[in-house]
This record gives C-alpha cells, sequence and structure tokens, in this order.
C-alpha cells in the first residue's frame, strides 16, 4: 500500500491496527497448536495424561473473555473509524489549501468506461480525470449501465456506482502523480480494460488541463452521450470542452439518450394528483449540480457557472 | 463463445421443437471448450462401458442408484464432490495461469468472455457442487450412526435430495458444451445477470441448475433435522449428542431458514429474465440493491452451512485422536448456536461500499466481528482438548492441525474485512478472494477431507493410505499458501478480482508465484487420488474388522465397518456424548445379546432417481425454451411423485435369523482379531 | 406406513436386553411395537417433518412480502394498489378461502369420528370454495393484465404479482392433492396412512389460509389505504 491521500493514510494506518490487534490472540493460537501437538505427542510418557479433563471454569472464562475483549476494542475502533471514514463525509483541504474551493466531479460508469463531469468548469472527460493536489475532490457517483465500483487505490475509499442511484465520495490527493483508477466490481466483458488516470497536478497544470479539454472539439450533448454509451473500451482518455446542463441528472434519471425523465415523471404525477407534498417549481437541481461552495473559498480557474460560483472579494 | 445470443430459428416448426437451441449452440471451433466437453463424455462412456463389460448393472441398479440407504446416499454424494472437484479445479488453474501469463500485458490463452465463464463456474462449483456435497455427504453418512438411527427419517425423500444435487451438476456441466455459462460471477448480481445485458442462455443454466439443486437442499435439511429431533437412540438427550451431530443440527436448520431466500432471490430473476418483469431491472422500478441484499441474506449464512459441520468433525477428530473428553462441551454447543444466529445478522458486510450510513456500516461490521468470539471459543477448546491428551498425529489429526494454524489466519483477516473503514479499500480485492479461500480451504475443505480420511474405513471397512495422504496434506497445505499469501500482497496493492488482464508487471511476479502454489495443490489432489486407488487396491492390507480402527468415542465406531444396512442390531442406550468410549472402558462395548427383534426398514425405490434426473429434460428445456419438453418433463414429474404414494410396498421387516447371522459373522471377526 | 402383519415380540432374555427394554418403548424403529404405535410414531415424524417444511415455506412468502414491501411504491408512473384494487372482490374471495378452511375442519372432524363419507364430503366442499377462490383470482389477474396493469409494467406490479401468485399455485397444488386425496379415501378409507396424509393436507391448507390473511391485509388493506 502507498497511500497519496489523507483517506488512504488513515485506512492503511486502520489495516496495520487491526493486524496488530489480531496478532494478539493469532499468535498465540499457533504457537499453542504446535506446542500442545509436540508435547503431548503419543509418545510422550512424560507429558501429564488426563483423559477427563474436559472442564474448567478458570480456563473457560479465559477463552470467552479473551476474544471478548478484543472485539470490544476493535469494535470501538470499527465505531469511530467507520464515522470519520463515512465515505459521504466532505473532507477538509490541506492545512494551506483551504482558500480554495473543493472541486466537484459526477462520474458516471459506462460499459466499459468512466465519463467525469466537471459541472463547475462545463467539462467533460472520459477515462481521465485531473484534480489539484490538497484540495478536497466530491464525487458523485452513478452508473449508465450494470454495477460497478468507483475505486482509486492510493487515494483510499471505494464506493458503488449503480444505476438509478447516487452515490458520494471525497478524496484529497496530497502529492502530485498518475494514480490507477479502477472499477472494482466486476461488470461485464470490458471490465478489466475499465481503467483511468486519476491525475493530482499543481493549481496552474490544472488550470491548463481544464483550459486544454475545452479546445476539444467535441461537446457532450444528448447525441454524444449516446455515441459513448456503448458497450465498448475507451483506449485513449475522451475530452469534451462542454456539457448540456444537468447531463449527471439526466443520466441519473434514465433520460440521458433522450426520453422522459423518471425524477418529472414522478413529478408530473404528482402535480396530477395534487399531492399536497408536491416538489417546488424553482429548479433546485441546476444549483445543486453547479456545486455549493465554501465560505471565503473559491474555484481554480474559469468556472463555467458564474452566478453559482462564490465570487472573489 | 462468439455469439451468446442464439439465432432464432425462423421456421415456426423447428422453433417450436427447439427452441433456441441449434447446431451453433455448441461451440464446435473452440478447441479448450470441445476438448473438456470430449474429456468428459469418454469418461462417462467408459465409466458406463465397464459397468456393461462387467454385468454390474443390476449391482449398481440395486444397490447404488435406487437405494435409499443414508450411507449409500451420503458415498454418492461424496464422489459427486469429488468429480466435481476435479472441474472446478481446472477451472481454478485455468484462472491462475491466465493471470500470469496476462497480467503484464499480454493477451494471455482465454478471451474475457471465456475467463469470466470460468471464474463464475469455479465459484458455483465450488460452492455448490463440492462443498455442498461433501458436507451434506458427510452429515449423511455419519450422522445417522451417531444418534444410533437406523436411517434418516425420510429415506426416500433423501434419494430425491440426492439426485436433485445431481441433476444440477449435469446441467452446469451440461452448460460448458452445449450454449455458454453466466459470465456473471458466481452470485450473477443484477442488473449485469438481467436479460438486458445477459442475453444468453449462462445465466439461465446458472438459474435452473441452482434451483434445482437448492430444493435437493432444502430437502435434505428438513429431512435431516426431523432425523436428529425423532430418531435418537433412548437415552440420548440434546446435550448427549457428538458435536458433529451438533453442528449438523446448526447446518440443517440454516439450511431451511435461508435456502427459501435464495429460491425466492433466483425466481425472482427468473421472471424478470423470463416474463419481463421488474424486479433487479434498472427501468421500470426495478432496485438492483435488492438482489444484492437478498441474495447475501442466503450467502452468508451458506458459509456458516459450510464451515459449523466441518468445526464438528475437527472436534470429533481432536477428541478421539487425543484420547480425551473433548474440552467444553457445552462451551462447543452453545457457540454452534451463537454462530447460526448470528449468521442472519451480519449480511452487509458484503457491501460496506453501497453507501449505507456509517451507524448501518459500523452495526455489520461489529456484529461480524462479534461472531469471532464463540470462533475464538471454539478454536481455544480444541486446543484445551489436546491438552494433557495423548496426541496421535494421524492424518485426520494432521488435517486438523493444518486447519486450526490456517484458519486463524483466516478468521483474523476476516475481522479485518469486517471494519468498513478497511473494507472500502480491500473491498472485491484479491485481498478479499485470499480471505475466503484461507477459510474454505483451510475450514471447509481441509474439514472435509480430514473427515473423509477419519470415516473413510468406517465407509468401506479399510483405511487409506497414511503415506499418499500425507503427501496429500503437505502438498495442500504449503500450495494453500504458496498460492494465496500472493494474493493478500496483491489485494493490498490494489488488485481487484476477476481481471482477465492487467498490466502490471510487479503484480506479475506475485501471480506467478500463486500459480505455481496452484499446481502445489494439484499434486495435492494427484496425490489423494492416488490414495484413494491404492488403498482400494491394496484394501486387504488396510482391512479394519474391529468397526473402531481409531479407538473411537461415539456411536458410529460400535457398529462394524461397513455397518450392516441396518445400522445397529440392537438400538444402543446412551448415557453420555462419548457413549461408545464409556462402554470401551466399562466393557460393555461387544457384548452379543442372544436373540435379535425383526428390524423395520425402508425398501429401495427408484422414484427418486426417477424425478431427480428427469428434472435435467425439465432445466435444459426451460433455459432453450423448448416449452414442449418443459411440460412433458414436469408433468412426469409430478405423476411420478402421485403414483409413488400410491405405492403401499415401501417397507418390510428384517427378519432376527437374517440379523443373527450376519451378526454372528461379525462378532467371530471381532473374536479372531482378539 | 403401509400395513403389516404383527410381528411376535421377541423376549429379551440376557442382562443387556433387559436394561434396554424400556428404551424399546419409545425407538420409532423397533419392530416391537405394535402397529398402532408404529403408526403413531410414524405420524409424529411425518407431522414434524411437514412442520419444519412449512417453515421453510414459510420464509419463501417472507422474502416474498419484503420484497412486496420494498417495491410497494415502484410503479414506474404506472398505477398504484388504490387504482387498482377492488376491495369487495378481494373480501369476498377472502371469504371463500376462510370458508374453506373451516369446511376442511369439518372434514377432519368427521375423520377423527371415523365417518369416511363426511370426510370425503366435507373435503369435496372445501376443494369446491379452492376452485373458487382461484377461479377469482385468475379472474382478478386476467382483468389486471387486460388493463395494462400487468407483472411487467412495474416493480410493484411484479412484486404483487409474484407474491399473490405464489399462493396461488401453493392453493393449486393444494387442490391436486385433494384429488389425489379422493383416490386414496375411495380406494382404501380411513387407513393410518391416509390419515396422515389427511393432517398434513390439513396443515397445509390452514397455512395458506393464514398466509392469504397477511396477503390481504398487507398487499390489499394496506396497498388500497
Amino acid at each position: 500500500m502507498d497511500p497519496k491521500g489523507p483517506i488512504g493514510l488513515q485506512q492503511k494506518d486502520l489495516i496495520i491496527l487491526a493486524t496488530l490487534l489480531m496478532m494478539i490472540p493469532v499468535v498465540p493460537v499457533i504457537v499453542m497448536t504446535i506446542w500442545f501437538a509436540y508435547r503431548y505427542r503419543a509418545s510422550n510418557d512424560r507429558a501429564t495424561y488426563d483423559p477427563n479433563f474436559e472442564h474448567s471454569n478458570r480456563i473457560e472464562a479465559v477463552v470467552w473473555a479473551v476474544p471478548t475483549l478484543i472485539i470490544i476494542a476493535l469494535g470501538t475502533v470499527t465505531w469511530i473509524t467507520t464515522h470519520q471514514l463515512d465515505p459521504h463525509k466532505k473532507i477538509e483541504a490541506a492545512a494551506d489549501r483551504s482558500h480554495i474551493a473543493p472541486i466537484e466531479i459526477e462520474v458516471v460508469a459506462m460499459d466499459w468506461k468512466w465519463l467525469f463531469i466537471y459541472p463547475q468548469y462545463g467539462i467533460a472527460t472520459v477515462n481521465e480525470m485531473a484534480m489539484p493536489v490538497g484540495v478536497p475532490v466530491h464525487f458523485k457517483i452513478t452508473s449508465a449501465s450494470v454495477m460497478n465500483s468507483f475505486f482509486i487505490p492510493q487515494l483510499g475509499s471505494q464506493i458503488y456506482a449503480m444505476s438509478g442511484m447516487e452515490t458520494k465520495l471525497s478524496l484529497r490527493a496530497d502529492h502530485a502523480g498518475a494514480y490507477d483508477g479502477i472499477s472494482a466490481n466486476y461488470s461485464g466483458n470490458g471490465f478489466a480494460h475499465m481503467r483511468f488516470k486519476a491525475k493530482a497536478m499543481t493549481d496552474a497544470q490544472f488550470e491548463a488541463w481544464i483550459a486544454s479539454a475545452k479546445t476539444s472539439a467535441q461537446s457532450l450533448d444528448t447525441v454524444a452521450y449516446k455515441t459513448l454509451n456503448q458497450k465498448n473500451v475507451a483506449p485513449q482518455p475522451l475530452y469534451f470542452a462542454a456539457v448540456e446542463p444537468l447531463m449527471f441528472n439526466k443520466v441519473l434519471n434514465g433520460c440521458a439518450e433522450g426520453g422522459l425523465c423518471r425524477d418529472d415523471a414522478h413529478n408530473m404525477a404528482v402535480m396530477k394528483k395534487l399531492a399536497p407534498n408536491a416538489e417546488e417549481c424553482e429548479d433546485p437541481k441546476l444549483a445543486a449540480a453547479t456545486g455549493q461552495s465554501v465560505k471565503g473559498a473559491k474555484p481554480i480557474g474559469n468556472v463555467a457557472f458564474k452566478d453559482n460560483a462564490t465570487p472573489a472579494s | 463463445m462468439s455469439s451468446p445470443v442464439a439465432e432464432l430459428h425462423e421456421d415456426p416448426l423447428l422453433r417450436f421443437i427447439f427452441g433456441k437451441l441449434d447446431i451453433n449452440s455448441v461451440p464446435w471451433h473452440d478447441p479448450i471448450i470441445m476438448g473438456a466437453g470430449f474429456g468428459m463424455v469418454s469418461a462417462a462412456v467408459i465409466v458406463i462401458g465397464l459397468t456393461t463389460y462387467f454385468k454390474k448393472w443390476g449391482y449398481v441398479w440395486s444397490e447404488w442408484l435406487t437405494s435409499v440407504d443414508h450411507k449409500k446416499i451420503g458415498v454418492m454424494y461424496v464422489i459427486l464432490a469429488l468429480i466435481m472437484l476435479l472441474r472446478g479445479f481446472a477451472d481454478a488453474l485455468m484462472m491462475r495461469a491466465q493471470q500470469a501469463l496476462a497480467s503484464a500485458g499480454g493477451a494471455g490463452y482465454l478471451p474475457p468472455d471465456h475467463f469470466d465463464q470460468i471464474f463464475t463456474a469455479h465459484g458455483v462449483i465450488m460452492i455448490f457442487f463440492v462443498a455442498m456435497p461433501l458436507v451434506i455427504g458427510l452429515m449423511n453418512i455419519i450422522m445417522p450412526l451417531q444418534i444410533g438411527a437406523r436411517d434418516v427419517a425420510f429415506p426416500y425423500l433423501n434419494s430425491l435430495s440426492f439426485w436433485f444435487t445431481v441433476a444440477g451438476a449435469i446441467l452446469v456441466n451440461v452448460s460448458l458444451v452445449v450454449g455458454e455459462f453466466a459470465h456473471t460471477g458466481w452470485l450473477a448480481y443484477a442488473p449485469l445477470s438481467g436479460i438486458e445485458f445477459s442475453p444468453g442462455v449462462g445465466v439461465d443454466y446458472y438459474l435452473w441448475a441452482l434451483q434445482i439443486s437448492g430444493l435437493g437442499t432444502t430437502l435434505s435439511g428438513v429431512n435431516l433435522i426431523a432425523t436428529i429431533f425423532k430418531m435418537r437412540a433412548p437415552g440420548m438427550t440434546l446435550m448427549r449428542m457428538p458435536i458433529f451431530t451438533w453442528t449438523s443440527l446448526a447446518a440443517n436448520i440454516l439450511i431451511v431458514a435461508a435456502f427459501p431466500i435464495l429460491t425466492v432471490t433466483l425466481a425472482l430473476l427468473t421472471l424478470d429474465r423470463y416474463l419481463g418483469m421488474h424486479f433487479f431491472t434498472n427501468d421500470g422500478g426495478g432496485n438492483a440493491m435488492l438482489y444484492v441484499n437478498l441474495i447475501w441474506a442466503w450467502g452468508h449464512p451458506e458459509v456458516y452451512i459450510l464451515v459449523l459441520p466441518a468445526f464438528g468433525i475437527f472436534s470429533e477428530i481432536v477428541a478421539t485422536f487425543s484420547r480425551k473428553r473433548l474440552f467444553g462441551y457445552d462451551g462447543m454447543v452453545y457457540a454452534t448456536m451463537c454462530i447460526a444466529l448470528l449468521s442472519f445478522l451480519v449480511w452487509l458486510h458484503h457491501f460496506f461500499t453501497m453507501g449505507a450510513g456509517a451507524d448501518v456500516n459500523a452495526f455489520f461490521g461489529i456484529t461480524t466481528m462479534i461472531i469471532s468470539i464463540p470462533t475464538g471459543v471454539k478454536v481455544f477448546n480444541w486446543l484445551f482438548t489436546m491438552y494433557r491428551g495423548r496426541v496421535r498425529l494421524e492424518l485426520p489429526m494432521l488435517w486438523t492441525l493444518g486447519f486450526i494454524i490456517t484458519f486463524v489466519i483466516g478468521g483474523a483477516t476476516g475481522v479485518m474485512l469486517a471494519i468498513p473503514g478497511a473494507d472500502f479499500v480491500l473491498h472485491n480485492s484479491v485481498f478479499l478472494i485470499a480471505h475466503f479461500h484461507n477459510v474454505i480451504i483451510g475450514g471447509v475443505l481441509f474439514g472435509c477431507i480430514a473427515g473423509l480420511n477419519y470415516w473413510f474405513p468406517k465407509a468401506f471397512g479399510f483405511r487409506l493410505h497414511t503415506g499418499l495422504g500425507k503427501v496429500s496434506f503437505w502438498c495442500w497445505l504449503i500450495g494453500f499458501y504458496v498460492a494465496f499469501m500472493p494474493l493478500y500482497v496483491l489485494g493490498l496493492m490494489g488488485m481487484t478480482r476477476r481481471l482477465s488482464h492487467m498490466d502490471n508487471p510487479i503484480w506479475q511476479q506475485y501471480l506467478i508465484v500463486a500459480a505455481v502454489g496452484a499446481l502445489i495443490i494439484a499434486v495435492g489432489i494427484a496425490a489423494q487420488i492416488a490414495q484413494i486407488v491404492w488403498s482400494v487396491i491394496k484394501r486387504d492390507e488396510l482391512r479394519d474388522e474391529t468397526g473402531d480402527p481409531w479407538d473411537g468415542r461415539t456411536l458410529e465406531w460400535a457398529t462394524s465397518s461397513p455397518p450392516p444396512f441396518y445400522n445397529f442390531a440392537v438400538t444402543p442406550a446412551i448415557g453420555n456424548h462419548d457413549s461408545f468410549w464409556d462402554a470401551k472402558q466399562t466393557g460393555q462395548a461387544y457384548v452379543q445379546p442372544d436373540s435379535y427383534a425383526p428390524i423395520h426398514m425402508p425398501r429401495n425405490t427408484a422414484t427418486g432417481l426417477l424425478i431427480g434426473l428427469i428434472s435435467v429434460p425439465l432445466g435444459f428445456a426451460l433455459i432453450w425454451h423448448i416449452w414442449w419438453l418443459a411440460i412433458a418433463s414436469f408433468v412426469a414429474m409430478v405423476g411420478i411423485a402421485i403414483a409413488h404414494t400410491f405405492n403401499e410396498d415401501r417397507d418390510y421387516y428384517v427378519q432376527p435369523d437374517e440379523i443373527k447371522a450376519i451378526e454372528d459373522a461379525r462378532f467371530a471377526k471381532l473374536k479372531t482379531e482378539a | 406406513m403401509s400395513p403389516h402383519p404383527a410381528n411376535p415380540p421377541a423376549n429379551p432374555v440376557d442382562a443387556l436386553k433387559d436394561e434396554l427394554k424400556s428404551a424399546y418403548d419409545h425407538n420409532p424403529n423397533d419392530a416391537h411395537d405394535t402397529d398402532d404405535h408404529h403408526h403413531q410414531d410414524e405420524a409424529a415424524k411425518v407431522t414434524l417433518g411437514f412442520w419444519i417444511y412449512l417453515m421453510s415455506d414459510c420464509l419463501i412468502f417472507a422474502t416474498l412480502f419484503a420484497t412486496f414491501a420494498v417495491l410497494k411504491d415502484a410503479t414506474a408512473g404506472g398505477p398504484n394498489g388504490r387504482e387498482l384494487f377492488d376491495l369487495s372482490f378481494v373480501a369476498f374471495e377472502t371469504a371463500l378461502l376462510l370458508l374453506s378452511s373451516l369446511t376442511f375442519g369439518l372434514s377432519m372432524i368427521s375423520m377423527q369420528a371415523n365417518k369416511l363419507k363426511g370426510t370425503i364430503g366435507w373435503l369435496a366442499v372445501t376443494g369446491l370454495l379452492g376452485l373458487g377462490f382461484m377461479g377469482m383470482e385468475i379472474y382478478e389477474f386476467n382483468h389486471l393484465i387486460h388493463e395494462g396493469a400487468g407483472p411487467d409494467r412495474s416493480a410493484f406490479l411484479s412484486a404483487f404479482f409474484t407474491l399473490v401468485g405464489t399462493h396461488g399455485l401453493h392453493v393449486t397444488s393444494g387442490l391436486v392433492w385433494m384429488g389425489v386425496m379422493f383416490v386414496h379415501l375411495f380406494r382404501r378409507g380411513l387407513t393410518p396412512a391416509n390419515r396422515i396424509r389427511m393432517m398434513e393436507l390439513s396443515l397445509f391448507w390452514h397455512f395458506l389460509d393464514i398466509i392469504w390473511i397477511g396477503v390481504f391485509s398487507i398487499v390489499y388493506l394496506m396497498g388500497a389505504a
């Protein structure tokens, strides 16, 4: 394990701690197994032989107590770390980087490639994503197809990508580099090639990366999405200079290739029945999609939705 | 392999007759598949040919195929498991070879399509058609003997259960040659296994093979529970039952409680695929998370269905070969039942990464860890059984020692995976693969092989050869570590499971080591086959006339080896869970009564065999949409079952003079031995 | 299970056998017992086995109920229970099935009183009520499918049809069993084997009744509310 971010580091420590705790019973058991088998071998007449020794309150108390105590300790660790490492939890920026707003990335697992949408910048990429070092990245993840698991091993935590559902993950890279990203849940024929690069870079490099994506001739609209969403692998990264608004929500609601969106259908049904708990008419999705901002922090470079980003003061 | 979707016949008559099946359903041009298929067919031809040549059909038919004797059925379960082990292990070798060859960017020799079927088939075969029949087979052979019963509660049902299991295994093997198997992984997660993403017949083979064999397993569970509750010898209270019987009871309760969930889950997926329903589809309001939850609500108890009987086997062996009472019998019983109960409260730990909240994940993580408490107690109890004993390092004991050491490592890595925070990086990695092979090979398989070595003389009257057994043991043990320790390391490096191709030269080194490990295990399996064959050849040298070759403690050793078809001429009375040991101590063990009472026995019947075998064309027809055949087979099965209720000649009484003749012969042999 | 000639009791003579003599009286496998005794043991064994089977069947329904609960609101823009269910129709259906449980009880009472005609008669009434129930269910399904609310319309309807349909399949197999039961009763009358069969069939039938009460309340009453 060679973690390059805070989540991965914490997880490495946790695995080491758990290993050490498990050594407490495991090593003595292995030693006792070999020792008892040797000491009480049938040919050893000097060892005590007590064929009716089948019960001892003291030993039984110990054999119940030792595992119980270890599990109490480990259970406590589990409770604490599970909350600390909850993928839904938005992590903080590195010490001197809190002035920069977190990067929002919407991830779509496809057969068999990864689509990354940067709502703050209005670009999209396939099988390559970039992020500035030390800045938290908030992922929203879904699938256009079967179940996958979004995983950049060196940054830590994975989470499933499921059709019609949105999962969240928050990661940070503290060192520059290009890390392997994979699907960690088998998804069919092209699964082994469903890989991407997660590039952690300086702010300037990141701005340049965004800018170069913007020079792409392609943009991601319904037609381009349909072309992309075929059952094949993408050997080279792809870049889209512009993305149709609310693309991620459309994927989530099964209408990225056209047709009626599930949420719209639902809302229409609700309105038709004049249910009292009908949703608001203003579009809260747009605001959500473009990302909320941390007070006093400003995104790197030119953001696409100026009205939603916090203006520099 | 090239086209997973069979072209439909255009002629309606052909479509009616053959459904989706046509000449191209067989991959004639794939040398690997055709070779394997040829091997299987010729093996079957050889067996059939030899049986015919030696004119043994009458014997095979009346003594085996139509037998309702629990010992014979148990032996047939074990034979089925060993045959399927070869198939499942061949898959394992192919996977190891592919990953070793194709991990540094190479193409390997298998296209993804084929590799995906292989890992799916490997998992399905090893769990459903190796581990399950081994465990159920051993329970069948031994458990009724341990409780002093003459047979199981419903002998005819027992035969039916077995033949359903065989039918499932046949369907899996047919899929190798006709059509394809699922390429979805052994649990066939939806929506990948839905009709949209898996339009071929592979998933249908999976569904019907498991549905048919699962039915057999459920019926077997019902049968064995009723046997334990209703057929114990007088005096055998629950707390005097041998531990293996206890763990069998726990496993069968789990079967009856968990397999219906599997049945429903597979049925719902079937309805999605056949009738366009929307349980687990991406559209129409389906919910794939429901599938994952349901399949693991069965899947986790399944792990304990397999491992609890193995624990029971080890408990019997440790006590016997330490010549000592089992330490902490009561604790063992409570630990077993604790584990059985807890096994239903942990299923979510198989998918912490699905995005449930931290409270939910932490809850399931901790319940999972709690299971390690009773498990730890069991391990300590085995150790303290050896303590102050006289440990004989016979084969079963060797396997047990190998198990304890291996299993605690697997348990430790299991606890690590149970911590959600750690699982977020280890989930679905080859670390997980190493973990569950660590507990399933180290626990279930070692347990069953230990049990085979231990009880083989009981079933056949002669021992297995020790030298070859030791070769097999050491190859398995060393091979296991060589094959799976690299996977732990690779898992920590971020290698996920089920990759047909990789591009990482560092990983390749580890994968080559792992492949070597698999080859060492292959030598172990070969030694096992040699052990059985050699022992059969040398059976007169290895013969045991006492019925008690290991100086055993429980009732199965009180009768002859192999036991007479009625098991016990006189129903034994029980005062203790080590009752035979006590009887030997007080000199009551080998006393022949002067006269015998008639014994009530069930007659053999071909009904179970017929119904079970007709379920093969039923499944095949459903897979290929040959509706006329499906209906005909189903009607035939129901018809035969109903006709069976009109058979009034199902049982008979063995007369005292016949019993006396058999028993006189046995006691005469005992005298010459002594 | 079948009748067999009574066997002369053996005479245990040696000490060991004396010790075990009392044990024989409780042992289901032993031929010492009279026919009657043997059949009682057989009945207890079969009944326990059948109970265990019913519990596993109960878990099938439990899983289907859980699935229904999860997918109840997944109508995918299609109709929901309130729009589809006709409660008075289902109430009548329910009444038929409940009544059939009662008539099966009457059949069992006749059996206990050794009245073959009564047993068969009430069993026939039970079968007719069951047929009526199935007829209504098939009508309802057919009606829904023609309205465009078939099982492939939405996850909710898939779950509805599967849960109710599985119960229906059970009732159907119960009816087939009854058909076979008539033949057994006509052929042999109230033999011990047939008594055991009747007992299990009645367990099965009452079990289906209980499941239906769950279906009626959870699927129909709560769905239409």
